[in-house]
């Protein structure tokens, strides 16, 4: 094994790492607030919301992330034109609605986590369904999430190598084109499962500090 | 653009076959890992520190890579070294090696939901070690955690879907060849969804009906 | 994280009903009447609806590219690609004086990077079979391969024959998969995603042997003369490679054809070739 050579292939696995910490940041970010607004819908007092929230949900948490991957690329222009996403775009836009479904699954947890009492005394308080969602739900909510949102995080870096299906060139693909040139699949991956685990591990660090602060 | 869903159905039975492959890969990655998973919770808990701490870092080592990496390395990487394992053992082991951590975790979750006093009465009452163990710290425990690991289990049989990369004919890489030889992309990709979508809610509710049945006393 | 709720069985319902409604007639959407390019009823284009004109208009031809079949293309680890198909992709894009966006596809990919309006043209090793012609709209052809069949040294094979109930890698899609699915029913062919990976399998001692264009396991052969050798037979169903683009764009494809008529009698395509295969273009084309 020629490990000396391996040093030429760092910077694009670097560049890819960048771009798979890119892709997990903006996908996480726009779950977060597509996992907020279905999970609320979800327990919200108008029927047809909830239907359609727990339609995406569901749907979704019933799906490899592969599929939404593979549909969003090739199958949905030929639904909508208009929807033809190049493979960065897509890959952020499969993460950020699959991280939407998981999210709102947590968020619901979170609000239904809080005891009746604290919606009643709001509602004692003559709050509206906002002011009292707004003032005293969500900030209870937000503290239970952050422990079970911070592992969905994890599994979103993780979640994030199937975008190397679609050709677009993360941490995964750039493993897969430098082992296609070095032929060494074994240094290769090895390198690209550390630079994963040196991503995701602070963030199960960060996690677990959390959750000993709140206990 | 006009869909024809019809033309896909005699193409069916491949599909089918190719599920019950996608369904089997993930019982075996799920039963093996499971009993795996108990091992090495109670190695992480022991309290003693050459078993706890081998097996903190097996759990972050499998919980903080992606599988389709674990899988290029255990079908590619082995191969390079000479272990040569088949797409199919390629799978199963790297989908019981990763369900091993992940339900390590919450099998840890599940012993602590066990009160200690149960434990206590059981061996005063003169069960031996082993039945204290099986029906009243394991049974309870397996009952207190069984919705996260039925969570567990449908994100398993989801992620088998990765085994297509390294050649396994399950699900995924069947509606990839059927696409080739079809080029009906968008219904191929919808009757996949479906079927996926099907088996995780049978999973589910297989779940439920455990809990209904196995689960009471 | 409550448990997965199976309250919800409207949602299969729904599915399984669209799959059933479909069954009998079709589920057809309109899609939105103005996407010309994704329309594979239109009959026949008009200039103005034509893939030509929407490249001239954008000033990006995008191209669909192998990323791993050296060397006609292969992508570096920085992106970048490489080899004699990105070079014809160039000098096309030079000549109509546009931009070039290369985009890499695999073999199942091809024509629905097409359908998806994700690429204009396949500059990929595309072997225009007549069966593939009733789908895809090819060009004359630019150049020309065959099969070779490339294995391990440790399980040698001396003819075709003796494939029977071996292992063989393929790409998925590719024309090697259809030759040994319909010409060799009885040999085990392992698909894979991509070309890299199928010949990936037989160094990592997977499969017994792998199939891939007469070039590429010659060159493979070469970079590992004490583990692989190729089978010494002619190359298996020689073919013309070809140009893709949608079916029925014929103003596109017109102008692809004089384009290679062009490369081929300039020289140009020799050129092209020798510099990266060191000899000279098959004589089927030249």
């Amino acid at each position: 094994m020629n490990n000396a050579g391996f040093a030429q292939f760092l910077p694009p696995l670097l560049r890819g790492t960048e771009l798979t910490l890119m892709l997990v940041a903006v996908s996480g970010v726009v779950g977060t607030i597509l996992g907020l607004v279905f999970g609320m819908a979800r327990i919200c007092p108008f029927p047809p919301l909830r239907w359609v929230a727990a339609v995406y949900i569901n749907f979704l948490r019933g799906q490899p992330i592969l599929i939404i991957l593979l549909f969003i690329y090739f199958a949905l222009p030929l639904l909508f034109p208009l929807a033809t996403f190049n493979r960065g775009f897509t890959a952020i836009v499969g993460l950020s609605i699959y991280a939407g479904a998981y999210m709102a699954e947590i968020f619901r947890g979170s609000i239904e986590a809080i005891p009746k009492g604290q919606e009643e005394a709001a509602e004692a308080l003559g709050m509206g369904y906002f002011l009292k969602f707004r003032h005293v739900i969500l900030p209870q909510a937000m503290k239970i999430a952050v422990p079970p949102a911070i592992g969905f995080l994890i599994s979103l870096v993780k979640a994030s190598a199937l975008v190397s299906v679609i050709g677009f060139i993360e941490l995964t693909q750039a493993g897969r084109i430098i082992s296609n040139i070095n032929q060494e699949p074994l240094t290769t991956f090895l390198v690209v499962a550390a630079l994963y685990f040196i991503v995701s591990y602070p963030i199960s660090l960060l996690g677990r500090w959390y959750e000993r602060r709140l206990a | 653009m006009t869909f024809y869903f019809g033309d896909i159905l005699p193409y069916l039975p491949v599909l089918l076959h190719a599920l019950w492959i996608s369904v089997y890969v993930t019982l075996i990655g799920f039963a093996v890992g499971s009993v795996a998973g108990v091992l090495i919770s109670l190695a992480r808990s022991s309290g003693v520190r050459a078993l706890s701490a081998p097996a903190g870092v097996y759990i972050e080592i499998f919980r903080n890579t992606p599988l389709l990496v674990q899988l290029y390395l255990i079908y590619f990487g082995l191969g390079q070294v000479g272990i040569n394992l088949n797409p199919f053992w390629s799978a199963v082991l790297g989908l019981t090696l990763n369900n091993a951590a992940y339900t390590a975790e919450i099998f840890r979750a599940g012993f602590e939901s066990v009160p200690a006093g149960q434990r206590e009465a059981a061996s005063a009452l003169g069960m031996t070690p082993l039945q204290n163990f099986r029906y009243v710290v394991l049974k309870p425990a397996v009952r207190n955690v069984l919705p996260s690991l039925t969570n567990q289990l449908i994100v398993l049989f989801l992620f088998s879907s990765v085994g297509s990369v390294i050649s396994l004919n399950e699900l995924t890489s069947a509606l990839s060849d059927i696409n080739s030889q079809t080029n009906r992309t968008l219904e191929i990709f919808t009757y996949g969804a479906v079927l996926y979508y099907l088996v995780s809610v049978a999973m589910a509710m297989s779940s439920r009906l455990a809990e209904k049945t196995l689960f009471r006393w | 994280m409550k448990r997965f709720t199976s309250k919800l069985l409207l949602i299969p319902m729904l599915a399984v009903g669209l799959a059933a409604a479909g069954c009998t007639s079709s589920a057809g959407t309109g899609g939105g009447g103005g996407g010309g390019t994704t329309d594979q009823s239109a009959g026949s284009t008009t200039p103005a609806t034509s893939q030509l004109t929407k490249v001239e208009k954008s000033g990006t031809l995008r191209v669909a590219v192998l990323p791993d079949f050296p060397p006609s293309a292969v992508q570096k680890p920085n992106g970048e690609f490489a080899g004699y198909e990105i070079d014809i992709a160039k000098d096309l894009a030079e000549q109509m004086g546009v931009k070039l966006q290369l985009v890499p596809t695999n073999g199942d990919s091809r024509l629905p990077l097409l359908q998806s309006n994700r690429v204009d043209v396949n500059i990929s090793s595309w072997t225009a079979t007549n069966e593939r012609a009733l789908s895809v709209g090819f060009t004359i052809p630019y150049v020309a391969h065959g099969a070779g069949v490339i294995y391990d040294k440790n399980n040698p094979i001396s003819s075709l024959a003796d494939l029977a109930g071996k292992k063989v890698s393929v790409a998925r899609g590719s024309t090697n998969d259809t030759i040994m699915t319909t010409q060799y029913p009885k040999t085990d062919v392992v698909r894979f995603d991509t070309i890299a990976d199928a010949l990936a399998a037989l160094k990592a001692g997977k499969v017994d042997a792998a199939v891939e264009s007469y070039e590429t396991v010659n060159d493979l052969a070469k970079q590992d003369p004490s583990q692989l050798a190729v089978l010494d037979v002619p190359p298996i169903s020689p073919s013309i490679v070809s140009m893709g683009v949608l079916p029925g764009d014929q103003v596109w494809i017109n102008y692809l054809n004089n384009y290679i008529r062009n490369l081929i009698t300039s020289g140009t395509d020799n050129k092209l070739y020798e510099k990266w295969f060191h000899r000279p273009l098959p004589s089927v084309i030249g």
